[in-house]
């Protein structure tokens, strides 16, 4: 027995002596009472002090819950500045003139210079050394070798002093906000409209203001434990102590303290109130509870935007009354709960059943419920158990939304085939759009004449139309772990929009008699090849909404890049085109697309452009992705930029008016 | 949707501060310390399980036990001095309780079994004891020689040092 259990035995030894006492008076008899009770007294308060310095500092213990109502959190791309910045380490100069960041910043004003302005590497660099490149003192001061340690020293000292002022008043320290304009004069330099003038907190790195660390300390008197979603081993139960009623021994001892030195009997039944749920709460065993849980849904396969109703039954199968049983549903991450909640307390007796019911609404995807989250606890709630249930059978909510063609012709690039189809070629021939003028060869059909050129200069002339034949095309999505980012948190991520499109191109082009293919970047292995008919059609619609590849809700893992690349190569068939699917975020995509066309495959990327313009790290990620933009296209990969509130449509329309231009 | 409402619970809460009231109103009227210790101490009470933390809802339990001790030395009748420490402790589990759940399950959940089944134990241990002290008290600890309370305080000191060794 621990000491802990021998002070508990001899408290309750001492407390059954005192009742003895006072059935029988004169059974302990007390030398020089008022002194000793002085003493017990005394001693009682000092311990107080202890009891109430163990609650002050120490921590109220409970099992955490996730947020199982909302759908899953999605980064936005450059939500790590210094992400960003590090795909920019200089080569030339390391960490010179100002510490890493600076040069970084200073070596993505040089990319930016040298794609936008048409100037060479060293013209870029002396422009950022005599700071003519920006209109903003701060930026161009920045990125300038100068330290500003020419200015005359009272203009130093001004200066020094008003941004010490500021960073007082805002969260933002004088190196974020220099970082935040030059940013801003880089995005600038590429075009991209600028965002919010107001310094934004999270900058990147160092998100937590002083007020927050204040408000933290505040509310620190509880630890609040991980949900299931973190935990290594889910199968495994886990105990807590929850310390729900640390310090009542202080009422105990307060109560007898004023009752001994007040010599006042009424303050003593305080302490016995005190004692008795001191021993109440002695009692810390965690029960272990049996579960059994059913989860049911209605309907199964419902279409995007319905809302499913999820009842879930939990029956205890234990032999025990589970005083306090605390339930969270695990809801499919990409699901939101839409009404009531997945969430339960209850008190269970054995063989009882209860049961709680919600609606989630229905996206795209194939969403597996996760584990229930079960927090079980005594009835003084002074022990938890903490684990997970999972219903026997699993099902889960299958949305396959129906496919539709986007309106406008999907840009495929020009190909000859041998294949009659709708998609144009570089060949004149039979067809419907004028291609060339040819001079007459005998034979040629009386109505391809061109009788104007004949009116006009007497020469014979025969038009050619533009033959149109049917290509095979590959859709690739991107479902790469850096395409899972959207504008939005907790809405839809690139990967979705990627899908979305896939899914318009693919029925679109099918419609017009082309082969086509489906494959992502990812992980797993999703590839169907080119194919047309009803049965392919299915196959892929089936496959685009399902595949674990495009899971919403979940961070994809990243993907070895040469080990897919080569898959895919060798998959591919030698005649097809390919169209990518990506937001650019990541060189992957841009690797995929540049050595795909080395290897003969024409390709086109369509982006949607999931950049937002809220923080730096954000807009320096648009920037980048900007810079990407630009590299494909100076190799020839044409680029759809996909806005992230147009429909398909409208960004292919306005793509391919600018190409025909 | 915004967000989960993970605010203290209703039912708890509102348990919480009721208990704190009738600790109140069971010793302040008794002394002007009691009144403004236990007064504070409602205050207190109040303002954890609006704002959801534990620190308020400690002190004021504790503001409510010193009034109630308070109202003990200026001789409230015994069976007042029981309720009001009974209904302090009450308000004090329904309140950490309220606080804790509503962090777990927050407050669109189902929880009215769980909690009336939790604060109605706490509320049991309460009565028996107090109704057994009453009893005891009755039979002559008040006027018994002062070793019975000597040995209560080492029995109590006893527990109390084990239950925060156990703790630590």
């Amino acid at each position: 027995m621990n000491r802990s259990g021998l002070l508990a035995v001899a408290g309750v030894l001492a407390f059954g002596l005192g009742l003895a006492t006072l059935a029988v008076p004169g059974l302990v008899a007390l030398g020089a009472e008022g002194a000793v009770l002085v003493v017990v007294g005394l001693l009682a308060l000092v311990q107080i002090v202890r009891v109430g310095r163990a609650r002050y500092r120490g921590q109220i213990r409970r099992a955490g819950t996730a947020d199982a109502e909302l759908s899953a959190d999605v980064e936005s791309p450059g939500a790590d500045l210094g992400a960003v910045l590090d795909e920019f380490d200089p080569d030339g100069y390391r960490y010179a003139q100002g510490g890493r960041r600076r040069s970084q910043l200073r070596r993505v004003a040089v990319e930016a210079l040298t794609r936008s302005d048409d100037c060479s590497e060293p013209e870029a660099r002396e422009r950022i050394a005599t700071g003519i490149w920006t209109d903003d003192p701060v930026a161009a001061a920045f990125l300038a070798e100068d330290d500003g340690d020419d200015l005359p020293l009272l203009s130093q000292l001004g200066s020094r002093l008003r941004s010490r002022l500021r960073s007082r008043l805002t969260t933002e320290s004088a190196y974020q906000r220099r970082i935040r304009r030059t940013t801003d004069a880089i995005a600038a330099v590429t075009g991209l409209p600028p965002g919010p003038a107001t310094a934004d907190s999270a900058a990147g790195f160092r998100s937590r203001s002083r007020l927050a660390g204040i408000g933290q300390r505040l509310t620190g008197d509880v630890e609040t434990g991980e949900p299931p979603s973190t935990w290594d081993d889910t199968d495994q139960s886990r105990r807590r102590s929850t310390w729900h009623w640390r310090g009542v021994s202080a009422v105990a001892l307060v109560g007898i303290a004023v009752g001994v030195l007040a010599e006042q009997a009424t303050a003593l039944l305080v302490g016995v109130v005190g004692i008795s749920y001191a021993a109440y709460a002695r009692s810390t065993t965690a029960p272990s509870p049996t579960l059994s849980v059913e989860r049911t849904l209605s309907p199964e396969t419902p279409s995007p935007g319905e809302s499913v109703t999820v009842t879930v039954s939990v029956t205890n199968e234990g032999d025990r009354t589970l005083p306090d049983l605390r339930l969270v549903d695990g809801v499919p991450p990409a699901l939101s709960v839409v009404d009531g909640s997945p969430r339960l307390g209850t008190a269970l007796r054995a063989g009882e059943t209860v049961s709680c019911e919600y609606a989630v609404e229905a996206r795209r995807g194939s969403h597996a419920f996760d584990p229930i989250h079960v927090v079980a606890r005594n009835l003084a709630g002074t022990a938890e158990r903490e684990r997970t249930v999972s219903p026997a059978e699993a099902t889960p909510i299958q949305c396959v939304p129906p496919l539709e063609p986007v309106e406008t012709a999907v840009p495929v690039r020009r190909q000859p085939t041998g294949l009659t189809g709708r998609a144009k070629t570089d060949i004149g021939g039979e067809g419907a759009e004028f291609f060339a003028t040819r001079p007459y060869r005998p034979g040629d059909p009386l109505h391809r004449i061109d009788w104007n050129r004949r009116a006009k200069s007497g020469d014979l002339a025969t038009l050619e139309l533009r033959e149109e034949r049917s290509v095979t095309v590959v859709l690739v999505v991107d479902a790469s772990d850096g395409a899972a980012v959207g504008p939005e948190p907790r809405e839809a991520t690139a990967i979705d929009r990627s899908v979305d499109g896939a899914r318009q191109a693919f029925t679109a082009l099918l419609d017009d008699g082309n082969r086509v293919g489906v494959a992502a970047l990812a992980d797993g292995d999703c590839w169907i090849p080119p194919g047309a008919g009803e049965v392919h059609r299915t196959r892929v619609r089936e496959l685009l909404a399902t595949d674990p590849a495009f899971a919403p809700g979940r961070r994809p893992p990243s993907p070895s890049f040469y080990a897919w690349f080569s898959r895919l190569r060798r998959r591919l068939p030698g005649d097809a085109q390919v169209v990518l699917f990506s937001p650019l975020c990541s060189d992957d995509a841009v690797l995929a697309a540049t050595r795909l066309e080395a290897h003969g495959y024409p390709v086109t990327v369509v982006s949607p452009d999931p950049t937002s313009r809220q923080t730096t790290g954000n807009r320096l990620a648009a920037v980048v992705r900007r810079f990407r933009m630009a590299d494909l296209r100076s190799g020839g990969v044409p680029v759809v930029d996909w806005g992230w509130d147009d429909p398909l449509a409208v960004a292919l329309a306005r793509s391919t008016r600018r190409w025909s231009r | 949707m915004t967000g989960v409402d993970r605010g203290p619970t209703r039912s708890s809460s509102v348990v919480a501060v009721a208990a704190a009231i009738v600790a109140f109103l069971l010793s302040g009227p008794y002394d002007w310390v009691a009144l403004a210790a236990s007064g504070l101490g409602v205050a207190l009470v109040a303002v954890g399980v609006l704002t959801g933390r534990h620190a308020p809802v400690t002190a004021g339990s504790a503001g409510l036990v010193v009034g109630v001790l308070a109202g003990a030395v200026a001789n409230t009748p015994p069976l007042f001095v029981l309720g009001g420490a009974v209904a302090a402790v009450v308000a004090w589990d329904a309140g950490g309780t309220a606080i804790d759940l509503g962090n777990q399950l927050g407050r669109g959940a189902g929880t009215t079994r769980l909690e009336l089944v939790h604060v109605g134990s706490t509320a049991l241990v309460g009565v028996v004891t107090a109704v057994g002290s009453l009893a005891l008290y009755r039979t002559g600890l008040g006027r018994a020689s002062m070793a019975v309370p000597m040995l209560l305080v080492v029995a109590a000191l006893c527990i109390a040092v084990a239950l925060t060794v156990g703790s630590e």
